[in-house]
């Protein structure tokens, strides 16, 4: 009896907080839904061709390939390839052999080669290095591989503050803007918020370091079609793997 | 009616959350350790009497900054722009060209009253602005300390720490045929300029150590046949005997404020570590155990005293407080261990390690982890921070007998170099900045 009083006093309110909590999941709904559309918008086109072209850019492949521009006019020079993309074997024809390459497939046949080629004996001179590419998505991929690029631009600009005790409190982060060129528009000190430079501490010079290494580094070389992303980003500068401790 | 105006907040939360920025961090934890490329011309001269002076200035900060090795000061031939005038910005294109990311731009001229008046800028060559302007006064005798003062004006500007190349170094100078070693008291500008004889070679000099807040030095003497602990006052060249002990005193250190000396007292076979206050002339034993304790060395909030004891059987290293209370020992590693030297900055204690017959020079944290070998040498000894706690100089005895050498160390490990000498020497001491 008691507890059935006390259902009925709670049902009304438990169907109120129902209520609001579902208006609230539809409202926090729109804007997820709202918040991805915009971002597809510039991107939604398939990644594929472009993830080839990073990868070009990324490894350092494209110079080493270029001495080479594919020659449809001699197809005969090809060897064909064995479909577990091994390395090719010039000498010897392989004993499962395709029939020779029409000459429009030259070309797609001269990339396959290259690749595979590529994958097991890569050129002393790549920069290789474990691509990270999660599978949660097209725009995961981009945004990770964009990072990879913007890393790898970066390095060699960034001498990293040595010998603080207490590296863990040197990490610097600063919000780039980049004009379309490359060149950087505009710096913005994210953390710290501040420091006072005409007192210089250990903190300070960190954060002038990173702001040589931004400008020094620049101008940036960035895919052009994908400026949307890179228009702004942070580089958190981080010295700890470098001090001694 | 509670709940009801929960609901609402949380909705009106949820509104006013703003949706996640997507903004691409990059998480940048590589970099490209390097000397930073600066540019520093000859200082410009109002007048030909002045052109000596401006050149051998920019030569100095130039090799101060180089030594550091966190600089690499470009080569002037390389520059494309004169400087002229200090007080018009340069043309940092000029100087973008030829990579430089720092740029200094200074004056010496002679002053009516005969003083010498240094002015100097340092320009961030991609930022387009002036970090730091200074000026200096001086008599023209004193160019060189007045170089290294803006060296550590840039040093400081550009890391964030204190310079130190305006400090000198106090060591034993040896000369003649091994059997008999003629070993003098010398001090030298950090560079290894203005070297001095500070004794005349006529009695045994050992162990040197500055007053971290004077220009004073402890050693210990045989001038009366006995050894004993000396204070040397470099500005009136006075000496004098610390204490009037029945036996030996040697391995004196000063305490962070310069008032106390810790030192080692030998009675019958027996070192302990003795602290005495230089203001009373009052000393006070501070371990009291049958073994050989010896080295002591203050940490820079002058609480603990680090030392070096064979209590346990072998060579070393223990800490304690400074009055003798909690000893324990903290080194742990392979081999013997001893002449514990604090750092300054505190962070670190570095040590003279003997293992696999090679003698070399480590550090390690208070707490005695973190144990890292840094110099590279056959026979490495005898440690001694710069003031900024950042390099480390010590004696290098060359193999077979062909003498001994002072060298200098990044705490990293890098940039270890000779340091000029005249002729062999030891057991070096660094001193504070001079004030």
């Amino acid at each position: 009896m008691r507890s059935s009083a006390t259902a009925e006093r709670v049902a009304p309110r438990l169907g109120l907080v129902v209520s609001v909590l579902l208006h609230a999941a539809l409202v926090a709904a729109m804007f997820v839904t709202f918040t991805r559309r915009i971002d597809l918008g510039e991107n939604a086109l398939p990644v594929v061709p472009v993830d080839l072209v990073t990868v070009a850019d990324q490894t350092n492949i494209a110079p080493v390939a270029a001495p080479e521009p594919p020659k449809p006019s001699e197809p005969q020079m090809m060897e064909p390839v064995p479909q577990e993309l091994q390395a090719p074997q010039f000498d010897i024809a392989p004993e499962k052999a395709k029939p020779a390459p029409k000459p429009q497939d030259a070309n797609a046949e001269k990339l396959q080669n290259l690749i595979a080629n590529l994958a097991q004996h890569p050129p002393a001179n790549a920069r290789t290095g474990p691509r990270a590419v999660e599978g949660v998505g097209a725009e995961t991929a981009m945004a990770a591989d964009l990072s990879s690029v913007l890393f790898s631009e970066i390095r060699p600009c960034w001498n990293p503050p040595l010998t603080s005790p207490h590296p863990e409190t040197l990490v610097v982060v600063y919000q780039i803007s980049l004009r379309r060129d490359g060149t950087v528009a505009n710096l913005q000190l994210v953390s710290p918020p501040y420091v006072n430079r005409d007192n210089p501490t250990p903190l300070s010079a960190a954060v002038e370091a990173a702001e040589r290494a931004v400008n020094t580094c620049q101008p940036y070389r960035l895919p052009q079609d994908r400026y949307g992303e890179w228009r702004r980003f942070n580089f958190k500068f981080d010295p700890r793997d470098y001090t001694a401790q | 009616m509670r709940l009801f105006g929960i609901a609402v907040a949380a909705l009106l939360a949820i509104a006013a959350a703003s949706p996640a920025s997507a903004t691409l961090t990059v998480d940048v934890n590589q970099g490209n350790i390097q000397p930073l490329p600066i540019a520093i011309p000859d200082f410009v001269a109002p007048a030909p009497g002045d052109v000596a002076a401006g050149q051998n200035i920019a030569k100095v900060v130039r090799a101060d900054l180089e030594r550091s090795g966190l600089f690499r000061p470009l080569d002037p031939n390389s520059f494309i722009e004169r400087i002229t005038n200090i007080n018009v910005a340069p043309n940092f294109s000029n100087w973008r060209v030829i990579s430089a990311q720092g740029l200094v731009t200074g004056q010496a001229a002679l002053q009516p009253d005969g003083r010498l008046r240094v002015d100097f800028r340092l320009w961030d060559v991609y930022g387009g602005s002036q970090m730091l302007g200074l000026q200096y006064f001086t008599q023209p005798a004193n160019w060189r300390r007045i170089a290294h003062m803006v060296s550590d004006a840039i040093y400081q500007r550009i890391t964030g720490e204190k310079g130190y190349f305006d400090t000198r170094i106090v060591f034993i100078s040896e000369s003649g045929p091994a059997l008999a070693r003629k070993k003098r008291l010398a001090v030298m500008d950090e560079d290894g300029a203005n070297p001095i004889f500070l004794t005349n070679g006529s009695y045994i000099v050992l162990t040197p150590r500055f007053n971290p807040t004077a220009q004073m030095i402890a050693y210990m003497s045989y001038i009366v046949g006995k050894p004993r602990v000396y204070l040397f006052d470099l500005e009136s060249g006075r000496q004098e005997k610390l204490g009037d002990f029945p036996n030996m005193t040697f391995s004196p250190r000063f305490s962070p404020d310069g008032n106390f000396v810790a030192m080692s007292l030998e009675q019958d076979g027996n070192s302990d570590i003795y602290v005495m206050d230089l203001r009373t002339r009052k000393t006070a034993r501070l371990t009291y155990d049958p073994g050989i304790d010896t080295s002591p060395s203050f940490s820079p909030d002058g609480k603990f005293i680090t030392f070096e004891s064979d209590r346990g059987g072998s060579q070393q290293i223990y800490v304690m407080n400074a009055d003798g209370s909690n000893p324990h020992r903290i080194s742990f590693g392979k081999g013997q261990n001893g002449t514990p030297v604090w750092s300054p900055r505190g962070d670190l204690i570095a040590f003279t390690k003997v293992e696999d017959a090679a003698i070399r020079i480590g550090v390690m944290r208070p707490d005695g982890s973190g144990e890292r070998m840094l110099s590279t040498g056959w026979e490495d000894e005898g440690p001694t921070w710069s003031p900024n706690g950042r390099v480390l100089m010590f004696t290098r005895t060359l193999q077979g007998g062909r003498g001994s050498q002072i060298w200098s160390i990044d705490v990293t490990g890098r940039n270890e170099r000779r340091v000029t000498t005249p002729g062999d020497a030891s057991d070096p001491a660094w001193s504070p900045l001079i004030q």
